[in-house]
């Protein structure tokens, strides 16, 4: 009999590794704790394959800054020689800085969701509003633009909020976007009528509300019914 | 095993609702042996002994109305013992665990339950026929352990859900309890769970018992109680005054031995014994008079069946039924925290005397009992088990704080009981 060094137990000679523990005399047998963040910083540059997920992300992030800041300086240059001072590179130049925020957002803050999308919400609103003002200020910026870009955020948080709380990934998450769907498009409506017309007013959103109301129930339906291969009896039990 | 399927006992139902990350509601036994534990005895052992509980290999799923159990057909495998007490079984990705699992390291073998499935009594039985199973392995003559027979057949009974069986309709409701004390630790940090335990001989406990005339459970109930008047009386003035003044141990009784049935899923009650602060300060010997008249008059069947009768009576109101489980979780989850958590400063579960066979329980040094770790009003909780001459008594506890534990210990030597404290 071998005792195992790390958990103590005793296993048959002719095996290597410990069969508890996974313990291996040799140190190579599948312990899921060897890899460490650190280390993973520390692997070689040899090639882009061999780069870790976070390497990766900056090596993006570091190229994009690179592109974006090249547009700017380069549409910025042209409009200043053909016309003296900066007219339509604002465009392009507001455009590379949100896309700039945006990328930085997601390449570092990955997993704090909530202050990704508030920052990106933050930096896109500002958008709406700077291209709004500079096509003289109608006004669509405040009182439709960022409304309806709220609400699409909110959904999208909703969405990731209920992929993280739910174990099973399956029909049931794309009944859940069904469902946003839905109620995203009562909202544009809302919106849209309240802006236009200055009243506030639901038609087609409510159609579309039911249609994807049923379309995410038939698909919540199937998720329970594939997900436990069980009787209707045994979900439904009273 | 006829079934594939069976809906959660009535003491269960709670613990889906309230089971998180730290309060897992999941307890342990373990058995410490004297010589490492042989990891191909004890994968036969446990290949033998799950043939024989396949109501225990089971998942939690969720219904519409209530959660159930479903059969897994899958072969449990021991786990290295590194990584913890008493830790929740965590649905992944479409899959939900077995809730029990056999643990083992150097010379130590454990089961952990969680309480959906079963309580201490299915709890000890299961460890008892795997132990059997596992000396047997190693060449020592199979004897069974008293209480339980690994080669018998399945009997329905031992599945059944034994409140319901039990449950008499037209019974007054019980009488609501006040709020209790509540030890006034800090939480740990997480993970908050840790355990003190200690042994005691117990021969020289159940001499000190005999002095006052109780059963060692009523004795060690006592002591609990003691001890807590002791730090309600040493909190500073105004605090006293604010906290609860009433004093109150959650026990379970071991309902089996009340009602014939042979199941081994959860079938348990609670008697709480109390004392009122409000009415002066008592003395050990008052406490324990106080105890043993409450548990005699409480664990009367009469009164037994009028709690089984609430508890499973609310269970079968068709509004209650109706309700969709997201809604239950919720309601259940704030009942247990607003009344029921609320009503006891602490609990103390006494599994009783663990006889296992004269063959192999020469090869085995001591049993311990850990208690499911207590919830956030409670803080800290106590699991006992006797196993030949010994008492091995655990406190688990998740605040800051040693206070209770410690007075414990010194009251009992300060009784002439020596302590030992274990290294788990």
């Amino acid at each position: 009999m071998k005792t195992c060094p790390r958990c103590g137990v005793d296993f048959e000679e002719n095996l290597t590794v410990c069969p508890l523990c996974l313990y291996s005399e040799t140190g190579s047998a599948g312990n899921s704790e060897s890899i460490e963040p650190e280390t993973a910083d520390l692997r070689t540059l040899t090639g882009y394959g061999r780069l870790s997920k976070r390497q990766k992300r900056k090596l993006f992030w570091e190229i994009s800054v690179i592109v974006l800041l090249s547009g700017i300086l380069v549409t910025m240059i042209i409009d200043l020689i053909s016309t003296g001072l900066i007219s339509w590179s604002k465009y392009t130049i507001t455009a590379c800085l949100l896309l700039f925020v945006n990328i930085t957002l997601f390449s570092f803050l990955r997993h704090k969701m909530l202050l990704l999308l508030c920052g990106s919400f933050i930096t896109t609103s500002l958008l709406i509003i700077l291209l709004d003002i500079y096509s003289n200020k109608m006004g669509w910026g405040t009182q439709l633009g960022v409304p309806l870009l709220l609400s699409l955020y909110l959904a999208i948080y909703l969405i990731a909020i209920l992929f993280r709380k739910n174990s099973q990934h399956g029909f049931n998450m794309l009944g859940y976007i069904f469902m946003a769907t839905g109620l995203l498009s009562m909202w544009i409506e809302l919106c849209v009528s309240r802006y236009f017309q200055g009243r506030i007013k639901l038609s087609w959103s409510l159609i579309v509300m039911v249609c994807m109301l049923v379309i995410a129930g038939i698909l919540m339906y199937f998720h329970h019914r594939l997900k436990k291969g069980a009787e209707l009896r045994r979900f439904f039990h009273i | 095993m006829s079934f594939t399927w069976v809906p959660l006992d009535n003491a269960a139902k709670i613990f889906p609702a309230v089971t998180t990350e730290e309060h897992t509601t999941v307890f342990r036994l373990s058995a410490i042996l004297n010589n490492n534990v042989n990891y191909t005895w004890l994968q036969s052992a446990i290949h033998r002994v799950e043939e024989r509980f396949p109501y225990f290999r089971v998942c939690l799923k969720k219904g519409f109305f209530w959660y159930y159990l479903e059969h897994v057909n899958q072969p449990v495998v021991p786990v290295a013992d590194n990584k913890g007490l008493c830790r929740a079984f965590r649905s992944s990705f479409y899959t939900s665990p077995i809730l029990f699992r056999v643990l083992a390291i150097k010379n130590l073998i454990s089961v952990e339950f969680s309480h959906v499935i079963t309580d201490g009594t299915g709890g000890k039985q299961f460890l008892n026929a795997l132990l059997t199973a596992y000396f047997s392995e190693g060449g020592i003559p199979m004897e069974q352990a008293p209480d339980f027979q690994l080669n018998s057949n399945i009997n329905q009974q031992e599945y059944e859900d034994a409140y319901n069986r039990y449950f008499k309709s037209e019974i007054p409701p019980v009488i609501k309890f006040t709020r209790a004390f509540h030890l006034p630790f800090q939480l740990k940090k997480k993970p908050r769970f840790s355990t003190l335990i200690f042994t005691l001989s117990l021969l020289e406990i159940k001499q000190r018992a005999a002095e006052q005339a109780v059963s060692v459970t009523n004795y060690l109930v006592s002591v609990y109680l003691f001890v807590l008047q002791e730090i309600q009386n040493e909190l500073p003035g105004y605090k006293r005054i604010r906290t609860n003044r009433m004093l109150r141990i959650q026990v379970p009784v071991n309902l089996r031995k009340i009602y014939a049935t042979q199941s081994l899923r959860n079938f348990s009650l609670f008697v709480l014994p109390e004392i009122d602060l409000r009415l002066g300060k008592y003395t050990f010997e008052e406490i324990n008079k106080i105890v043993h008249y409450k548990m005699k008059l409480e664990t009367d069947r009469k009164l037994i069946n009028k709690i089984i009768t609430r508890n499973v009576g609310s269970e079968k109101n068709p509004f209650v039924r109706g309700i969709p489980l997201i809604l239950k979780d919720l309601i259940l989850h704030l009942k247990y925290y607003t009344q029921g958590a609320n009503q006891y400063s602490g609990v103390i579960t006494n599994l009783g005397d663990n006889r296992l066979p004269d063959t192999f329980s020469g090869k085995i040094r001591n049993l311990v009992f850990i208690p499911p770790p207590p919830n956030k009003k409670l803080k800290v909780n106590c699991g006992v088990i006797g196993f030949k001459d010994q008492l091995t008594v655990c406190f688990g506890n998740i605040s800051t704080s040693n206070l209770l534990e410690m007075k414990f210990i010194r009251f009992l030597t300060s009784q002439g009981t020596s302590v030992k404290l274990m290294n788990y």
